[in-house]
């Protein structure tokens, strides 16, 4: 028995007072597999491992590793005992050197003094056997993110892992750096090592699972190999609903020109001679490998990164964007990359995120209205499908789903004419990514434009009219979205590096 | 950003200690020398006719009385010394340096008031060091004896005795209770006292409430302390604590001494407020306030009976005495050459002594602060 | 699934509640114990006491709490307010007094120096914001360096002739009887102090709550990138941030003078460090972008409830300090623990 599962975690149930959080979950991981752990957010994916490091007591149920009864009381009880998380932010002290972030807390001591040579060696052989290509003595603060996840996982394995949980590891992945990834993923399975993985991105899911648990509302609701399960048969089982497309139809056809950017450069040099045009009631996607300055094109038309040659015409009009008030005024609106550093007010209302970009809409002489501020973030919470116990409710106890809804709205009170979408659906479950994939078509159909800067290429073939491809800061082609390749684009995305 | 930010904080602190460390004297105006106070002669001086440099410290401006005796220091100087008077921010380790700047500077004489008496022999070594340069301690007592005798250039000019003019205000509380039978309130024979004390990190607070209560009580009136708390030497806060005394006791309050003039001044906003004091002495309702300093504002106060008197620490006659010092130092004369006071026999002490002010010799204070 | 969900707010709410209120629980706890050891506290007199001597403190604390709301911070707090009562209180010296600074100078209406000062200190307030706002400078450093100034700035004008360094007493019956007069509503007296500090906090209130400037002082606070993105003048806002707490120095300062009858140099010392901790007891983050009127209130409620308090009672200072310290302790362990969450 002991040799069929490497980890039991058998009728796993955790309640909160008052609520169930989990409610009868099991999860069996063989050794040498990968097991991957789906669920919309808030299905309970993260309480479940939650339980697993000792960070929560269980209500009821057992966990057995290798086949005796385990219970850890803190995260650093289980990595002694060899079970690991990867997180999804990674928590590592960027100004310290890659190796001592490896060996954190354990040095190798040669006396009292910390062995520096045994540290490099010691790092530099697990990272030779992963294939990592990292000078082990440079800071961490100056790799990339996926390099630094790619150290995690040297940690990992350094601690001898027997079972490492990621959680979300691709999310800011580019395609090759997810290949390199699965990779170690590969070599690790063939050394036994298994991986609890956590993801919303379902081609990868397909790509790397062995085995694939599915939960929903804090139950468990199949397990299967791989194999067995479809895309559409997985998604159903999350939502509890069938989707009958993953990306809703759009029936509008592009207008008039709406935005015509010409040769457009940034003042750093970040990228150059970006040149397309923008119609009425379209969407534009941008594609690329991170760091190509997608983002930085985005910001640039918003003003918040400083232009410098290239022209950009609003219905014929030139106009300059020096700084987001400006855009504002132009009829510009702006979802950025990262929800939690500069787009939500995590401490304050729903009502204060909704209202806070147009409270010259609410003033009155100088006081500022509350009725129609009620009035108008209900209804946009409507609109929206915010849920949510009361407009009053802080932004940051919501999903980052309905956050994301929030912010939409903050920006469609605005009533703008062009949309600068970065990322719009990272992080955000199957349901929450497919209304808000809908509130495009609808915005699209008002004759709104938009630009979708999105690292999930089926995303962007999904939705887009049409793709524009950067690569390396230069652009490298506009594609229809109708007859491009996720090949071609890839091909595209490479062309200048 | 947090390491950003301390690292720039400490440069902040660097730069203000440097700031403190090296502050430069400015030579005052020469063209009016006619008012150089000091009876002692003009120092004789070198080639191009520079007056020599007094090297004068304060311990703190914050503290009224000190700086006020710097201000004298620095008035009495004119014509005689070029002088600066550093403020030591109540930080022995500035005035350390203050005091190395002056010595490199070449003051041929140092005259400062210590942040902290225990620091005097490191300050006396240091002038041995620079070549025998005479150093002047005033204000704060060296209580030490044998500190101020292990260098025979040392010198100290304070007020008198040992208890910073509180026996004075003492003897005038009893004056005034054998004066006006009425101040006994409650004619149980018995002196029922609050006391407002100085902040105790200051040698002056404790010995100026112990003298005033045994003042009192050597003279036979028996005293019933309510209260005896700090008012840090503040308005503010005296008024604050008096607050809560006077809502807690009222008119039982027969007298508030207070360590000096400015918590008389807070004590005696706060009753005022509770409506004691209103029309001075003639007042329904009547708590004898006593100070410490005859602060101008005191004075005024004074005058019109709404307190019963402070005691005069006369900053004017110690700066004079301290130039005048200097300046016989400085011209190799007998130190004591042209002052109307007296050295302390085998002490190098000079003591000013504190007046008592009542609202008849009202004009002492006052000529004080004609000029 | 959403009333799974609903239900777990309504816990973390409950939770989030209970930490906030223990500060509250602190107040009527220490309030309790004093009653308890001389029942006499309890009087009509101390309560008036306690909120007349809070009422400036309240407004020091309002302008501090701004600040700190747009992740700032103000070490020029109580200097500012000495330059601004020695500045005001030489204006406000009755004509016949023997000691005036301008002895030539008619008795001004009180109106001149209370809006010269407030000229002066927004002015003030401005510079530091624009060094810091435009300039980039760390709060910490640039209000230090204003707090240095400041003090020289005032001690050159209280230490100067005639006089010299002497408390600038001898101040109008007007202004005095501002600050220590009071309204009788039947038997009972209110002082007007306390009704000026009620009415700054309503206006402080309206402002905060109901204008565009409060809302951006949130928004900048709480997330000065999304703040940026989102269309808010961040560099107008702090700004305005720091002169608006200057110009409420200068009001509680003119009321300080009134309130303590003569100003010097040292007027005002260190009361930052007071208004800052109050402000973080009554909940105002350090991390910004949290902060309530009535949460201050209680902070500086509590402070006065410890000095006044423990006075009445005849606790030595030393162990007032000790309290004092625990408690800012325990309102930053709580503060933390927000700050925690929203990570």
């Amino acid at each position: 028995m002991a040799g069929e599962f490497i980890l039991e975690m058998r009728n796993i149930t955790k309640s909160f007072p008052g609520v169930k959080a989990l409610d009868d979950v099991t999860l069996k991981v063989r050794p040498g597999t990968v097991h991957s752990l789906l669920g919309e957010n808030g299905a309970g994916k993260s309480t479940l491992m939650k339980c697993l490091f000792g960070i929560y007591s269980l209500s009821a149920g057992e966990i057995f590793l290798e086949g005796s009864k385990i219970s850890f009381d803190n995260p650093a009880q289980a990595l002694e005992n060899h079970v690991s998380m990867v997180h999804q932010e990674l928590n590592q002290v960027l100004d310290r050197s890659v190796m001592e972030n490896v060996w954190l807390g354990r040095y190798p001591m040669k006396g009292c003094l910390v062995d520096h040579k045994k540290m490099y060696e010691d790092t530099k052989r697990i990272f030779d056997s992963l294939g990592i290509d990292v000078d082990p003595r440079i800071k961490a603060g100056v790799l990339t993110v996926s390099n630094r996840q790619m150290i995690e996982i040297a940690k990992a394995v350094s601690y001898d892992a027997k079972v490492i949980v990621m959680d979300e590891p691709t999310s800011s992945l580019t395609e090759n750096e997810v290949d390199h990834l699965f990779q170690i993923i590969e070599k690790l399975k063939k050394e036994n090592t298994s991986f609890i993985y956590i993801s919303h991105k379902m081609e990868e899911i397909k790509r790397i699972s062995d085995d694939i648990t599915i939960m929903r509302d804090g139950k468990w609701i199949a397990t299967e190999p791989a194999t067995e399960l479809t895309t559409d048969s997985i998604i159903k089982m999350m939502v509890g609903r069938e989707l009958k497309e993953r990306y809703p139809q759009k029936s509008t056809t592009p207008g008039d020109i709406l935005l015509k950017v010409q040769k457009l450069s940034s003042l750093t040099p970040a990228f150059r001679e970006v040149d397309f045009e923008l119609r009425r009631g379209e969407i534009l996607g941008i594609s690329g490998l991170v760091g190509s300055k997608r983002t930085e094109v985005l910001e640039t038309l918003f003003g918040i990164r400083a232009k410098g040659e290239g022209q950009v015409l609003l219905r014929g009009k030139q106009i300059v964007n020096s700084t987001p008030i400006k855009a504002m005024k132009n009829g510009f609106a702006m979802l950025t990359e990262e929800r939690r550093e500069d787009g939500i007010f995590s401490d304050l209302s729903i009502s204060f995120n909704m209202t806070i970009t147009n409270l010259d809409q609410y003033s009155k002489h100088i006081l500022l209205s509350d009725t129609l501020m009620k009035d108008r973030v209900s209804s946009m919470m409507k609109t929206m499908n915010v849920k949510a116990p009361s407009a009053k409710t802080k932004i940051g106890n919501l999903s980052g789903g309905n956050q994301q809804k929030v912010i939409l709205g903050r920006w469609l009170l605005t009533n703008p004419d062009v949309l600068l979408l970065d990322e719009p659906t990272r992080g955000i479950d199957v349901g929450a990514k497919y209304e808000i994939y809908q509130l495009m078509n609808q915005l699209a159909a008002q004759g709104k434009g938009m630009i979708v800067v999105s690292s999930e290429m089926p995303e962007l073939l999904g939705i887009c009219d049409r793709i524009l491809v950067m690569s390396n800061g230069r652009q490298a082609g506009i594609f229809d979205a109708k007859e491009v390749t996720q090949v071609q684009i890839m091909e595209a995305s490479a062309k200048y590096i | 950003m947090k390491r950003k930010m301390s690292g720039a904080l400490m440069a902040a602190i660097l730069a203000v200690s440097m700031v403190a460390g090296c502050s430069t004297s400015s030579s005052p105006g020469t063209g009016d020398t006619g008012t150089a106070g000091t009876t002692a002669g003009k120092t004789e001086n070198s080639s191009k006719g520079e007056l020599p440099i007094l090297g004068a410290g304060i311990y703190s401006s914050s503290d009224n009385f000190n700086s006020y005796i710097g201000k004298a220091i620095k008035n009495a100087c004119n014509g005689v010394f070029t002088t600066n008077i550093e403020d030591g921010q109540n930080d022995q380790s500035t005035q350390n340096n203050q005091v190395d700047t002056m010595l490199a500077k070449g003051a041929k004489v140092i005259a400062v008031s210590v942040v902290d008496v225990t620091a005097a022999p490191t300050l006396i070594e240091k002038c041995k060091a620079a070549g025998n340069v005479p150093i002047i301690f005033f204000n704060k007592e060296i209580t030490d004896q044998s500190v101020i005798a292990s260098y025979d250039k040392a010198y100290q000019v304070t007020s008198t005795g040992g208890d910073y003019g509180a026996s004075i205000e003492g003897q005038m509380i009893v004056d005034y209770w054998k004066a006006n039978p009425k101040m006994d309130k409650n004619g149980d024979g018995k002196l029922q006292l609050v006391d407002l004390m100085g902040d105790p990190g200051h040698t002056a607070a404790q010995p100026r409430a112990d003298f005033a209560k045994k003042t009192i009580t050597d003279a036979g009136i028996p005293i019933e302390l309510l209260e005896e708390d700090t008012g840090m030497w503040d308005t503010a806060k005296a008024k604050d604590k008096m607050d809560a005394w006077i809502s807690k006791y009222g008119d039982q309050i027969e007298a508030v001494i207070c360590g000096n003039d400015a918590m008389a001044l807070g004590a005696l906003q706060s009753i005022q407020t509770a409506g004691f004091n209103t029309k001075g002495m003639e007042s329904e309702k009547y708590i004898s306030i006593i100070g410490i300093d005859a602060l101008p504002e005191m004075l005024n106060k004074i005058e019109s009976g709404e307190v019963i008197g402070s005691v005069l620490q006369d900053a004017k006659t110690q700066g004079k005495t301290i130039v005048g010092m200097a300046g016989n130092l400085a011209g190799g004369k007998d130190v004591m050459t042209g002052i109307d006071l007296k050295m302390e026999a085998g002490a190098q002490a000079v003591r000013v002594p504190y007046q008592a002010i009542t609202k008849e010799n009202l004009d002492v204070a006052k000529s004080t602060y004609a000029e | 699934m959403n009333r799974l969900k609903n239900m777990f707010h309504e816990k973390t709410m409950l939770k989030e509640l209970l930490v906030e209120k223990v500060i509250y629980i602190v107040l009527i706890a220490l309030f309790i114990t004093v009653v308890i050891i001389e029942p006499k506290f309890l009087s009509f007199t101390n309560f008036k006491n306690i909120f007349a001597q809070s009422a400036t403190r309240i407004i020091i604390a309002l302008a501090a709490g701004m600040v700190l709301i747009v992740r700032g911070c103000d070490l020029s707090t109580g200097r500012m307010i000495g330059l601004a009562a020695v500045i005001s209180a030489s204006l406000m010296q009755q004509a016949g007094y023997a000691y005036r600074m301008y002895p030539g100078l008619n008795e001004l209406p009180l109106i001149v120096p209370i809006l010269l000062v407030i000229v002066i200190c927004a002015l003030l307030g401005a510079i530091t914001g624009t060094a810091i706002a435009v300039l980039k400078v760390p709060p910490i450093i640039a209000t230090l360096a204003m707090q240095l100034i400041l003090y020289g700035a005032s001690s050159i004008y209280f230490d100067r002739p005639p006089y010299g360094a002497q408390p600038i007493g001898g101040l109008s019956k007007n202004i005095i009887g501002i600050a220590t007069g009071f309204f009788k509503l039947g038997k009972i007296e209110i002082p007007y102090l306390i009704l000026i500090a009620i009415a700054i906090c309503i206006l402080m209130w309206v402002i905060w709550n109901k204008t565009r400037f409060g809302k951006y002082m949130y928004a900048v606070g709480g997330n000065p990138e999304a703040a940026k993105v989102s269309g808010v003048n961040v560099i107008r806002t702090q700004i305005i941030v720091y002169s608006a707490a200057a110009v409420l120095y200068a009001v509680a300062a003119v009321l300080e003078v009134g309130r303590i009858g003569s100003a010097s140099n040292t007027t005002g010392n260190g009361y930052e460090m007071d208004a800052i901790a109050a402000c973080v007891v009554g909940g105002v983050s350090m991390s910004g972008g949290i902060g309530s009127i009535g949460g201050i209130v209680i902070g500086v409620l509590i402070f006065t409830v410890i000095n006044y308090g423990l006075a009445f009672i005849g606790v030595n200072m030393y162990w007032q300090y000790i309290v004092k310290g625990l408690i800012i302790a325990l309102a930053v362990v709580i503060d933390m623990r927000k700050y925690a969450r929203r990570k």
